[in-house]
């Protein structure tokens, strides 16, 4: 089978077993054999990002073995609440454990990557002493691409014992669905092997689900599951966005009802309801993007303050206490606040 | 990261990404004609584009530079954005003309940006045939779109112009807190360049530039300059920003329903009408004149 860019499908060893082959015509090199490339990707054609995809012969590259995953140490379910807020390590404005009881937050690794002191100040008094928090805490590992490019699994071990979280997902990596299918195999093998390494963590490990395609997703799946973790997180954001999560969803629940797995999974960047029940857990920053952006919650929705729906209207939450959303303008952690409460009752 | 599309991404995060039509171009990898050093950051450049690498990582590659030298660096990105690259760091600038855009909008313009109820609009209204004109052109070259225009029946030869977008509506809205009731001055997104637009727009829009007759200033200068609104604090903004960028001093005052920024002092007013201006013919022809009183009393 030639694939789009030109490729024969049929010399790669994950063809058939694994993948169904490059079929998307949405892939960028596929694209740009048809005379379209994409500012910044692969065009200038002499900057080409995905050029060694496009020139090399190997398909996925012989070193990123299929291998056995090996068992978690610590095989510990973690039985997240319905909401939980991500915060910035680096704003102190989206800190609110003090006005509001949250058992979990999530942290994000990348705020320290790409800040050497404060990774410096987090690591001399660990993670808990530094927010001045007593509930636990996730580390998300979720990142930029350039971020994950310069990782490697001892780089994650190493940060996670200084900053000592309660919990850490498994490392992210990259799959876009414009790849070519070889690249986001390259990825997700590699977070495979990655997360290997975490088998040593003593503290429960969260299995981060990626994938391009089903049957990435599925493999990666199988290989959390494998490897003993009990608890489950997938990236959604962008998914929603395109429309692509229902598909990605019922990947990931039918490789959990194959191996009668109870488990939760976290939707990872999303902060409003789209399933009923206890198996989704939800977590997301959009609370406080929205209200550094000036959008006030109010219910499902969100609204500028001086939109006649919720201009007048005075407020009786712990942050409002009955001001009206114009009169919070001006007050960042009180417009915040409001914004995770509503957040946090959506979920009720 | 990493879900969705590379294509997706790279809008959101470099505004790059958009398609072009590179059929039967070669593909031929060449090396770096020249390197340029700008602090922490290298632009290699090559016959047909630019990389931005810190420490050895691609930030971006860019097809076009609108200015490169070795303090300062503009890369042209999507939607009349400029990539700034200098010593102290990177960050996104508006071009000249959507600069101006938001200029007139705040002025005399509006945006409707509201998911709740829908609406997406953005409008432009005025009798200046030159303001209309204006407004098109930067339209047209940031979006590639033409307007439509409504002659208003109540007012005589008052037009406006309208195009309903979400994707443009919601670009804007990153830039403008229009959309929320107030304009204001988005100060992290403006250079000199770009502030000197928006001051020229915002002035042909809601802006007074005239001479006065009055025989006892007519020694010292008889030159008012003056922004209009019923936003004190956008008016404020603007005199930051004319003290931050062009050192030119002024007072806000009150005025019945509307508070007014004049510009004070007579070197303030030269510096203004010499630097900024405005696209409006009634206060070019003001400007001409100015100048001419200005050459006489020098």
């Amino acid at each position: 089978m030639l694939s789009g860019c030109g490729r024969n499908c049929n010399d790669c060893r994950l063809f058939h077993t694994y993948c169904p082959g490059c079929i998307t015509r949405i892939c960028l090199i596929a694209k740009c054999k048809r005379g379209i490339s994409h500012i910044g990707i692969t065009d200038p054609k002499s900057f080409c990002r995905l050029r060694e995809y496009c020139t090399s012969p190997d398909v996925v590259p012989a070193d990123y073995m299929i291998q056995a995953m090996p068992k978690l140490k610590a095989q510990t379910k973690v039985k997240f609440p319905r909401f939980v807020p991500v915060i910035s390590l680096t704003d102190k404005r989206s800190w609110f454990w003090d006005e509001l009881p949250l058992p979990w937050i999530v942290v994000r690794l990348a705020d320290l990557v790409k800040n050497n002191a404060l990774m410096q100040r987090v690591s001399s008094c660990g993670l808990h002493d530094f927010l001045g928090f007593d509930g636990k805490i996730l580390l998300s590992t979720v990142m930029e691409d350039e971020l994950l490019d310069e990782l490697t699994p001892n780089d994650y071990l190493k940060m996670v014992g200084a900053i000592r979280p309660d919990a850490t997902m498994t490392p992210d990596s990259y799959t876009y669905l414009d790849d070519p299918l070889c690249l986001s195999w390259q990825q997700t093998l590699k977070q495979a092997a990655f997360s290997c390494a975490f088998s040593e963590l003593e503290i429960p490990v969260v299995g981060l689900i990626k994938g391009a395609i089903g049957k990435q997703i599925a493999w990666s799946t199988e290989k959390a599951i494998e490897s003993g973790c009990e608890s489950f997180a997938l990236p959604s954001r962008e998914l929603v966005k395109l429309g692509l999560f229902d598909g990605i969803l019922s990947a990931i629940m039918s490789v959990f009802r194959k191996r009668r797995k109870d488990a939760q999974l976290l939707l990872y960047g999303l902060s409003y309801p789209l399933r009923r029940g206890g198996t989704f857990a939800y977590s997301g920053f959009s609370w406080f993007i929205g209200a550094k952006k000036g959008y006030y919650h109010k219910g499902k929705h969100s609204f500028f303050p001086t939109d006649t729906y919720v201009r007048f209207e005075e407020c009786h939450c712990a942050a409002c206490h009955g001001r009206m959303p114009t009169q919070l303008k001006d007050n960042l952690r009180s417009f915040a606040l409001h914004n995770l409460l509503q957040t946090v009752e959506r979920f009720r | 990261m990493g879900e969705g599309t590379r294509e997706a991404q790279y809008k959101d995060r470099f505004g790059l990404g958009t398609p072009s039509d590179t059929y039967g171009t070669q593909c031929s990898k060449s090396e770096p004609l020249e390197r340029l050093q700008i602090g922490d950051y290298l632009v290699e450049i090559n016959g047909c584009g630019y990389t931005l690498k810190k420490g050895g990582q691609t930030l971006g590659t860019y097809k076009e530079a609108t200015l490169l030298s070795p303090d300062r660096a503009l890369f042209k990105l999507e939607k009349g954005m400029l990539l700034e690259v200098s010593p102290k760091g990177i960050r996104n600038i508006l071009s000249l003309t959507k600069a101006g855009i938001i200029g007139f909008i705040s002025s005399d313009g509006s945006l409707q940006y509201s998911t709740t109820l829908k609406r997406y609009q953005i409008e432009f209204g005025s009798s200046s045939d030159e303001l209309l004109e204006k407004f098109s052109e930067f339209m047209k070259e940031v979006y590639g779109i033409s307007l439509r225009a409504y002659p208003k029946k109540d007012r005589r030869h008052f037009i406006d112009l309208v195009k309903g977008s979400k994707e443009i509506a919601q670009d804007l809205d990153n830039y403008t807190t229009k959309a929320k009731g107030e304009w204001n001055v988005p100060f992290e997104y403006l250079d000199k360049e770009s502030a000197t637009m928006f001051l020229k727009c915002f002035m042909s829009g809601d802006g007074g530039i005239g001479i006065y007759q009055s025989s006892d200033h007519y020694r010292k200068l008889p030159l008012r300059i003056r922004f209009y609104s019923t936003n004190r604090k956008g008016l404020e903004e603007i005199a930051t920003l004319l003290r931050q960028y062009f050192d030119i001093d002024s007072t806000i005052n009150r005025e019945e329903e509307e508070f007014t920024l004049n510009v004070a002092t007579r070197a303030g007013k030269i510096k203004y009408i010499k630097e900024i201006g405005s696209f409006k013919e009634r206060h070019i022809r003001a400007i001409e004149r100015a100048l001419k009183v200005i050459e006489q009393l020098d």
